[in-house]
């Protein structure tokens, strides 16, 4: 995804069986930075809700963001640039069959940024983007 | 002189045969999933048909 271009945001959605407690969120958003002579994307993360059925993103929920300036490693350009947070997220009493998304806006950065989710994992020294939910609340 | 079946074998026989079809029922239960309920904890991104069309999923990807 590339600053100011298209896309500069990508939904991931996933199927909710349950709703989801308030509590902690990690958001793992290691990713590769691209692009001639670029040193540095701001890129934002999403947590949302969207009811099933749901045509439009209006009515969605945040449950909470991050957001991180990725600093390129010029002399390892094609490692990973770690980021990894724990933020605090509200409640979301949905259905089984809402959405959960997560949502990634690439924000600003040097003219002709990319940013590249991680899905090289290790082989890029890094890790696999991904969501650590929050501990289900007890009954 | 032909050879004739053990018939004093033949409960043990059925005894094992009901074990053994017992086992592997057994083992066909076991290796069903459970139903899935709640929410997994860990949620990973995957590609789902190009680069730019993701999913979340609840098993770790192979590398993409």
């Amino acid at each position: 995804m590339r600053v100011g271009d298209s896309p500069s945001t990508i939904d991931a959605a996933y199927t909710l069986r349950e709703g989801i407690a308030a509590g902690p969120w990690t958001i793992v958003g290691d990713g590769i930075i691209a692009g001639d002579g670029v040193t540095n994307v701001t890129v934002q993360f999403e947590v949302r809700w969207r009811r099933a059925g749901a045509l439009t993103d209006a009515d969605d929920l945040v449950i909470t963001k991050a957001q991180n300036t990725f600093q390129r490693d010029l002399n390892n350009k094609f490692s990973a640039v770690p980021f990894k947070t724990t933020v605090p997220g509200l409640a979301a009493p949905a259905q089984t069959g809402d959405l959960l998304v997560l949502r990634i806006v690439a924000l600003r950065g040097d003219s002709g940024a990319v940013y590249i989710l991680n899905g090289d994992g290790q082989k890029t020294n890094g890790e696999i983007p991904r969501l650590e939910l929050p501990p289900a609340s007890s009954p | 002189m032909t050879a004739q079946p053990l018939k004093t074998h033949r409960p043990v026989a059925r005894a094992l045969a009901a074990v053994l079809k017992l086992l592997v029922l057994l083992l066909v239960c076991a290796c069903q999933p459970a139903t899935p309920s709640g929410n997994p904890r860990t949620l990973w991104i995957n590609y789902s048909q190009r680069e730019i069309d993701l999913v979340l999923v609840d098993y770790e990807p192979p590398l993409f």
